[in-house]
């Protein structure tokens, strides 16, 4: 009843793409959980796979093919996500690869496409880190402080952003910066600017400096410090003051893409939770016998299928440049929510083995958690709905 | 000033209790607990530390050198303890209730005399060797094998997720004597040393317990002299079950305790965060999910102290003891869960115990008996 949309679109329910599935179930082959584990032990970046996505194409999928992608629609990168974490794969270092371009890709200039999308197409250039959260600045983006103050063809950034992920592994870094101060605005939403900022330079110059934080989960992000950073004029994106709706319009993007993750774990998960309870006699006969083991995995992926529908309507629409914001963001709350309790599902039929870390549970069930909080949290998403019903916005 | 949480104490019981309570707060302040857990460190200072006061003792009775008191003090005492770190409440737990209550349940005369004083001083720490790869839930159907040669008996099998035995001067180990009889009826307990010849041990890495942690065990021909059986041969699995609402009891006081820290830690955290110019905890959704975890944690200690009086006063009590178990670790797991939801990305920063707390309660809901388990005995316990 809340649809954003008058007209009827198609929607996929079947299984699409099959080519692109079956080409990365090869690739996610030589990935195997060993690979994975590894990696969170040493909190290691997957450079091998990620230039494995590189080099198939596969993070360049929404990039037109004048600039050098394949030009694919949202739902078929929803997919390729989806996919990788189905096979056991953990996209989260590299996926934002594929989509902080969008927003360079739909109000960019001409000449800033031309310079940069085809660089980011092959993963010469590695456009992976968003920053927009800070400190006093979570849920409520209009009150980040970061000021970007132009002087002559050039802005000056200073201040400081946290929960940037990938920061380390990316060349450029989009921003989002205050480059009118709040009390001066004619309207709130307006005096944020979105950047491109020369994140490897600025390293190099001392102008950023970056710390890790330490998280229960290995996602490498960081907090970041801009002190007089400089971004060329020609790398501010679109008008002056216009980038809080840049930023919104591409976080639907992000949240539809970001269900392709959930769906592809809660999918694993849901197979690995079958196999152990098949396999695994307890008093004489496989625990799947059980019920009380057998409904919630049953439970769990009906759940995960119910946002996989919700998903692919989402993603219908954004291809179709439909305003899609209750769609997109109601996707990502149920998806979030159903691959989370899936995990706890597959833990809990685990038993003992679902903590130990060699059997791969715990590592997922602790990643597949900070998709209720991030990119967006669960009560913030509740708020707008509840909005969009009619109801009086609540903070 | 007396608030409501001490309603139904004795002053006694309130003294101990905040004696406990300063204890914890200096010997095991949010840092140290989380470098127990981060650097995989046993918080074997402060169990010293315990030691010396005296709580070691708590519920031996005083002819073995305890103070002789109950199930309240033991719940009292593992609560508070839990609100620094669970894994020092357990590690609490393992030394006085299941060393200490296997020997007064079923030890003979002479290895209480030989074991029971040492445990009140806290020079003795034990362990708990039952489960095995292919004997989880299904306790009974243990293969370690036990046979007799001469005054002594031979071991060989492995056992996985021994806790703590790494650092126990004793395991109760659960073995086969039997293997000709229904599958109950032929186990026995040894009373083992864990640095015997032919046992090996091997630390698990795991999501969560990681201070004291939990280890893979393989006995090859160990030797165990038969005056360390504990009970009758083949009667070990009754004993085992005795033991076992004691067990569940003290889970439910360590989690109600781990609970109420992360509640507390919650709480305080929507009083300071302000979004949207003003704290988090003006807004009406994360008052609901304090009041929730309030109703959570107040229905835990509940049904602990409930359970306690029941163990003090010798009652049958085994539908309560599963209720309790099943209800107090999901609770302390609904209470992490929505802590983290309330912390947001900060939960998952070593910053704030909550993940630790998340990590540690989603054991909660497995070990012990998994909440399946409770709810089959529960069931049982119904008649179905």
């Amino acid at each position: 009843m809340i649809a954003t949309y008058s007209e009827d679109y198609a929607m996929s329910i079947g299984n699409d793409y099959p080519e692109l599935r079956d080409a990365l179930r090869k690739l996610c082959a030589d990935y195997p959980p060993e690979y994975w584990r590894a990696l969170d032990k040493e909190e290691g970046y997957p450079d091998a796979f990620v230039k494995a996505m590189s080099d198939g194409g596969y993070l360049s999928s929404l990039i037109p093919e004048e600039y050098g992608g394949l030009g694919l629609p949202f739902r078929a990168a929803q997919l390729i996500l989806q996919t990788v974490h189905e096979e056991g794969c953990n996209a989260g270092a590299c996926f934002a690869q594929m989509y902080t371009m969008g927003t360079v890709l739909k109000h960019g200039n001409a000449d800033q496409k031309q310079r940069y999308l085809p660089k980011i197409a092959t993963g010469e250039l590695r456009l992976q880190a968003f920053g927009v959260t800070e400190p006093g600045a979570g849920s409520e983006t209009l009150k980040l402080k970061t000021r970007a103050v132009r002087h002559g063809d050039k802005y000056l950034i200073n201040g400081q952003k946290i929960w940037t992920s990938r920061v380390a592994h990316s060349d450029l870094m989009l921003l989002l910066a205050r480059t009118t101060p709040l009390d001066e605005v004619k309207h709130r939403k307006h005096g944020l600017s979105v950047f491109l900022l020369d994140i490897k330079q600025a390293l190099k110059d001392g102008t950023v400096e970056i710390k890790p934080i330490d998280i229960m989960t290995n996602h490498l992000t960081y907090e970041v410090f801009f002190n007089d950073a400089v971004v060329p004029a020609a790398d501010l994106i679109g008008e002056e003051g216009e980038g809080f709706s840049y930023i919104l319009s591409s976080m639907n993007a992000e949240r539809t893409l970001a269900c392709g993750i959930a769906i592809g774990t809660g999918n694993w998960l849901t197979q690995k939770a079958v196999d152990y309870a098949n396999e695994r006699i307890v008093f004489g006969s496989p625990i799947a016998k059980n019920q009380g083991i057998q409904f919630p995995i049953a439970q769990a992926h009906a759940e995960v299928d119910a946002a996989d529908l919700m998903a692919r309507r989402a993603a219908a629409l954004l291809d179709a440049g439909v305003p899609c914001g209750y769609e997109a963001n109601a996707a990502k709350h149920m998806a979030a929510d159903a691959a989370w309790s899936a995990a706890d599902t597959c833990m809990q039929t685990f038993g003992g083995f679902g903590v130990a870390r060699e059997y791969d549970v715990e590592r997922v069930w602790r990643e597949i958690r900070h998709l209720r909080t991030a990119p967006i949290s669960t009560n913030l998403i509740l708020a707008f709905i509840a909005q969009k019903l009619g109801m009086p916005k609540s903070y | 000033m007396r608030t409501d949480r001490d309603f139904g104490f004795t002053e006694e019981q309130l003294l101990l209790r905040d004696s406990v309570r300063d204890f914890v707060r200096k010997e095991m302040p949010d840092e140290y607990a989380r470098r127990c857990d981060r650097e995989k460190i046993a918080p074997l200072d402060v169990f010293d530390k315990m030691a010396e006061l005296g709580w070691m003792g708590v519920a031996i009775p005083q002819e073995y050198g305890g103070s002789g008191l109950g199930f309240v003090e033991l719940g009292i005492i593992q609560e508070e303890l839990s609100y620094g770190l669970l894994e020092l409440a357990i590690l609490f737990y393992r030394a006085t209730v299941h060393g200490a209550h296997s020997l007064l349940t079923y030890g003979t005369e002479e290895q209480r005399r030989k074991y029971l004083p040492l445990i009140a001083a806290g020079k003795f720490k034990s362990s708990m060797s039952l489960t095995e790869p292919n004997a989880g839930s299904d306790a009974a159907g243990v293969q370690t094998r036990a046979v007799r040669d001469g005054d002594h008996y031979i071991i060989n099998g492995a056992k996985v997720f021994n806790s703590q035995i790494d650092i126990a001067d004793r395991t109760v180990l659960v073995t086969r004597t039997d293997p000709d009889v229904a599958q109950h009826k032929g186990i026995s307990l040894f009373f083992v040393d864990p640095k015997s010849p032919g046992v090996t041990i091997e630390r698990i890495d795991t999501l969560c317990f990681r201070s004291v942690g939990t280890n893979r065990v393989t006995y090859e021909n160990v030797r165990v002299h038969k005056d360390d059986l504990l009970g009758e041969l083949n009667g070990g699995w009754k004993n085992l079950m005795t033991n076992l609402n004691k067990e569940r009891f003290s889970l439910s006081a360590q989690v109600t305790g781990a609970a109420q820290a992360a509640m507390d830690c919650a709480l305080q955290y929507a009083k300071d965060r302000v979004q949207f110019g003003k704290p988090i905890a003006n807004f009406q959704v994360i008052q609901h999910k304090l009041a929730d975890m309030q109703i959570a944690v107040h229905t835990s200690r509940m049904l602990t102290y409930d359970l306690a009086r029941r163990l003090d006063a010798g009652v049958t009590c085994r539908k309560e003891a599963s209720v309790a178990k099943v209800f107090t670790s999901e609770a302390y797991f609904r209470v992490a869960d929505e802590g983290m939801q309330i912390l947001g990305g900060y939960s998952m920063t070593p910053d704030f115990p909550m993940e630790r707390h998340y990590r540690d309660a989603r054991l909660m809901r497995i070990g012990g008996g998994a909440s399946e388990v409770m709810r089959n005995s529960i069931a049982k316990d119904l008649g179905l």
